[in-house]
């Protein structure tokens, strides 16, 4: 005897459900009524459960479970992930190369090479000594603390997918910009990525590729840190003045020269602070990154959580922040530079 | 003094809305703009709009705000597109034009100043006074001499280097000025330009833009809000109300013979005896008057004339144009003119 | 994943049981694998209807749980401990009285080992041994799935690398970053039907749900076993994992309070057979661990009910008819 019973007698199915004769396991729900004696007491309106499958399922044995249908997706996942693979596989190869090849390069070439370009790139774009310094600093103590090679391959990585996610966002932010339907059809999305857990798609993404390629952090951080350049990009677009935007249709601009010497030069500074928060994001994907194998610190703050050996995941904990602080003090003093250079 | 037709505006009709065309029967079966708005929902930005620019003149449009006058420019470049009527600029119907023909008529034929100065803030004031030249295709060494010549012109040497944000709003739309006759077109399209402005700086740029016009005859369609710089500047004014033209002609004659209620009201404040010409006031004759007590010039505003009669309503003056006698101005029918049209039955009228 | 849960405390559907004075408040940790669930579910069971304990089950992992039980001393029963992974935080533990080892919860333990599914096995009979696999690496697609870091079983896997020289054989090591690559990487090798070579342990959903052929490793020695727990141990040798004590420990304090309930929870021992093949069942009926729990308790009383006492056997004659 179940609730529902009557919707089905009413519906005449009696005998579609009665065709389904596979026992369904006992849940402990059933097992407690048993061990308690009360399944004849007739239920309650309090206990009136909500009309969902598995309640149906409680009448009707024909009537799938709610866990069948997980179990369908994950069977149609199954099926097709070999066509899907095939699509995927060869598209997002490159991420791989450039991960492995950045990888390579930070950790082959000696550290008084890498150390000064760092600084020499630290200077072009912030043009301030103070930064440098700091920097420099900086580097010196996670070098000297032994974390340099650690923190250098979370920083290849970073710089890997951040620029990665400039190269692609910008793009989409555009589109998404010059467009009202592009823009409602993205939002849902970045919304999503943003909040989707990143293992809900990166052990999919283990059935397509294989769990060696470095593509998969790579697309971890990628997907999640991405969506603030995209929105940003879309927002500063949007955000040109309109009288601007007049004058240089009144000009006779093209949509492209309107683009490239208006709206982007305009919305720089908008497009810069959404790479300061993809780097940053990208940063706080770390530590997930290396769940999926990423090296870097992120490995030493699991392995330090992992054994109980609170000093190792401090200490990388704030190697971290470190990277973080360097990497966002540089941002935003080349970003204040071009808001300084376009102060309106 | 009959010159070219330039800009020929032929039954020109803007509605805003959803579906502008259905609306637009219902105007034309003579629905009014509340009336529209309340049961189509649809506004009435512009109708039957039937205006000629002709070449080398000031053709001023004049309004308060919402009568539809930044509309109607923007349709001369298309930047808003019509819903109903005809567009011709030397002859040729713009409506017509295909986006290339569009953009080459924007690039080369017209350019236009905003009230909001519309500069590029990333790029120096050399650079925005060439964006004409630039859009064109042209480096900067092409363009560099031509507009700094054009920023000497509105007083901006040596200022070249500078970015719009380090100028003060009147330079910013010297500027503007500048970028607009660096493309060399022979229209000039002009948005309210001076209206955010300082009135001293205001009166600067009206006098430079006389001075220039003076030299350069180009064609210019000036959008104002402000009826002494519109009768300052105007060689044709057209008067606009809710979308359509109260009125226009001749400054001086529609402020001699004003046919609207709402003109009126709108000169009833102005200083008449600065902006009236003796030409407008003066009884025509080539006859000598019975007593002279001097010559004045058909162009003369009438308050130069008082001060030369230093009050005395007894003068009588002759009226030379070119060394010849046109006219005749008795200061009793100047003293009649400066007294506002329709003044009496004007206590009613609400203020704009 | 193995977080950090356990200080979010969940309280499990909780049934207003039969209060009884002897009884009070016990708290009892859920690990996050399948094993876990029905070893809790069964013992909430039991202890619950059997005992009129108020049950509260706490969500957690082996290291977060030793470590609240050290500076806590709660929860009450940690079950489903896997000796080699808690270490000697909780042999620490032991030695200061805290803890309390009543008894294997499996028996004989935990598989831990080398495998290849058992197709491949099949297919190339001589991979079932480590010199085959290191004589034909490109069998195995030349990888050797490592256990994740920070894991117990990864130094024992090192140090079995080091002494195998595994590498110089051609087989590169893939340091996995958790137990779900680890896990998904076995999973999608045995759907494709590829070749794959790793790490893994038992009784799990994965082990339950492929067929998977152990890689002899050799024989089991202790010393050499022992010495390959150190990590970067000087001198690593080749051993055959042991079989894996599974424990369930209480607090001293718990014994103390709760003699019925311990001695009770000293019987709760699971053939690793039973448990291999409940997990099966539980993939093959697309069942929750807490139905293999239910699935057990009705299906194999005479199992359990050698575990209770007199009253609460009493207490549970409806099921266990």
């Amino acid at each position: 005897m179940a609730t529902y019973d009557f919707l089905f007698s009413s519906l005449g199915l009696e005998k579609w459900c009665a065709e389904d004769t596979s026992d369904t396991p006992l849940s402990m729900v059933d097992l407690l009524k048993k061990t308690k004696g009360t399944e004849a007491q007739p239920d309650s309106i309090w206990e009136l459960p909500f009309p969902s499958m598995d309640a149906f399922h409680e009448s009707c044995a024909s009537f799938p479970q709610s866990r069948d249908l997980t179990k369908g997706l994950e069977q149609g996942f199954l099926d097709i992930k070999d066509n899907l693979s095939v699509v995927l596989d060869p598209l997002t190869q490159p991420l791989s190369w450039f991960l492995d090849g950045a990888l390579y390069a930070i950790l082959n070439t000696p550290w008084w090479i890498v150390i000064p370009l760092l600084l020499a790139v630290v200077f072009v774009v912030t043009k301030s000594w103070k930064l440098v310094v700091f920097v420099g600093l900086s580097l010196a103590l996670l070098a000297f603390i032994d974390y340099y090679e650690y923190a250098m391959q979370t920083l290849a990585i970073i710089f890997v997918c951040a620029f990665l996610c400039v190269l692609f966002g910008v793009p989409i932010g555009i589109a998404m910009s010059r467009s009202d339907m592009m823009q409602r059809l993205t939002i849902p999305v970045l919304d999503m990525l943003q909040t989707l857990p990143p293992f809900v798609y990166l052990i999919p993404l283990i059935f397509l590729f294989s769990v060696t390629e470095s593509k998969l952090y790579g697309i971890a951080i990628i997907l999640y840190a991405i969506v603030p350049v995209i929105r940003l990009t879309n927002l500063g677009i949007r955000l040109v003045d309109k009288d601007v935007i007049e004058a240089a249709d009144a000009f006779g601009m093209t949509s492209r020269q309107k683009l490239y010497k208006v709206q982007i030069p305009l919305a720089l500074p908008n497009i810069m602070a959404g790479v300061n928060q993809t780097i940053m994001m990208s940063l706080a994907m770390v530590v997930i990154a290396s769940l999926v194998s990423a090296p870097g610190l992120g490995v030493l703050v699991l392995q330090g959580i992992r054994n109980l050996e609170l000093g190792v995941g401090l200490v990388a904990g704030l190697g971290i922040v470190i990277l973080a602080v360097i990497l966002d003090r540089v941002t935003k003093a080349s970003l204040a530079r071009i808001n300084a250079a376009q102060k309106q | 003094m009959d010159r070219n037709i330039k800009i020929s505006i032929r039954n020109l009709y803007k509605i805003f809305g959803p579906t502008p065309e259905i609306a637009l029967t219902h105007v034309q079966q003579g629905m009014g703009k509340a009336e529209l708005l309340e049961k189509h929902n649809h506004v009435l930005g512009l109708q039957d709009i039937n205006v000629d620019v002709h070449e080398g003149e000031i053709t001023v449009i004049m309004g308060l705000s919402g009568s539809g006058k930044s509309t109607l420019i923007r349709h001369l470049n298309r930047l808003i597109e019509p819903t109903a009527g005809e567009i011709e600029i030397d002859g040729e119907d713009v409506l017509r034009f295909d986006e290339n023909k569009l953009r080459k008529l924007r690039r080369e034929r017209m350019s236009m100043v905003f009230q909001k100065f519309a500069l590029l803030p990333h790029k120096t004031v050399l650079e925005n006074a060439g964006m004409a030249l630039l859009v064109r295709g042209y480096a900067v060494q092409d363009f560099e001499a031509e507009a700094k010549k054009w920023l000497a012109r509105v007083g901006l040497e040596g200022n070249e280097n500078q970015y719009p944000h380090q100028l003060s709003g009147g330079m910013q739309q010297r500027v503007g000025l500048a970028r607009a006759l660096a493309s060399n077109s022979p229209i000039m399209l002009m948005d309210e330009a001076f209206s955010a402005l300082d009135p001293l700086i205001r009166s600067d740029m009206q006098d430079l833009l006389l001075e220039l016009q003076g030299e350069l005859e180009k064609t210019i369609v000036f959008i104002t809000h402000d009826l002494d710089e519109a009768l300052k500047l105007a060689d044709h004014l057209v008067i606009l109300k809710e979308g359509y033209v109260v009125q226009q002609g001749e400054p001086q004659d529609i402020l001699m013979h004003p046919n609207d209620p709402y003109i009126i009201d709108f000169i009833s404040d102005i200083n008449r005896a600065r902006v009236l010409r003796v030409r407008s006031v003066m009884e025509e004759t080539t006859e000598a008057p019975e007593s002279c007590d001097g010559d004045i010039s058909e162009r003369d505003n009438l308050e130069s004339v008082i001060a030369m009669s230093e009050g005395d309503t007894n003068h009588t003056y002759r009226v030379m144009r070119e060394g010849k006698q046109v006219g005749v101005l008795d200061m009793k029918e100047l003293v009649k003119a400066l007294v506002p049209t329709d003044a009496a039955e004007g206590n009613e009228r609400t203020r704009y | 994943m193995r977080k950090l849960t356990s200080i979010a405390m969940l309280c499990a559907l909780s049934v207003p049981g039969f209060a009884q004075a002897d009884c009070g408040e016990v708290s009892i940790t859920e690990m996050n694998w399948a094993s876990n669930t029905v070893v809790t579910s069964v013992a909430k069971f039991i202890m619950e209807q059997g005992y009129g304990c108020d049950v509260t089950v706490v969500p957690s992992d082996t290291i977060p749980a030793v470590t609240s039980v050290a500076e806590n001393g709660e929860p009450d029963i940690v079950t489903e401990l896997w000796l080699n992974s808690a270490g000697e935080a909780y042999l620490k533990l032991e030695e200061q009285g805290k803890v309390e080892r009543l008894g294997k919860v499996l028996d004989p333990g935990g598989v831990e080992g080398w495998w290849i599914p058992t197709y491949l096995a099949e297919e190339h009979p001589e991979l079932t041994t480590i010199e085959g696999v290191m004589a034909n690496p490109e069998l195995v697609d030349k990888r050797f799935n490592n256990c994740p870091s920070g894991w117990g079983c990864r130094v024992v896997s090192d140090n079995l690398v080091r002494a195998l020289d595994l590498e110089a054989s051609g087989i590169e090591v893939f340091n996995h970053g958790s137990g779900e690559t680890l896990a998904s990487s076995m999973a999608s090798a045995v759907q494709d039907e590829e070749p794959w070579f790793g790490y893994y342990w038992g009784p799990t959903v994965p082990l339950g749900k492929f067929d998977m052929t152990r890689v002899e490793l050799g024989d089991y020695d202790p010393d050499v076993h022992t010495r390959n727990q150190t990590p970067d141990v000087e001198n690593p040798g080749v051993s055959e994992f042991p079989a894996a004590p599974v424990l369930t420990s209480v607090t001293t304090d718990f014994k103390e309070r709760e003699p019925e309930v311990a001695e009770m929870l000293s019987k709760l021992t699971f053939k690793t057979d039973t448990m291999s093949a409940l997990l099966a069942w539980m993939d093959k009926s697309n069942a929750s661990a807490e139905e293999a729990a239910v699935y057990f308790l009705s299906n194999n009383s005479d199992e359990w009910s050698s575990w209770i006492n007199d009253s609460a056997r009493q207490r549970l004659s409806s099921v266990l008819e």
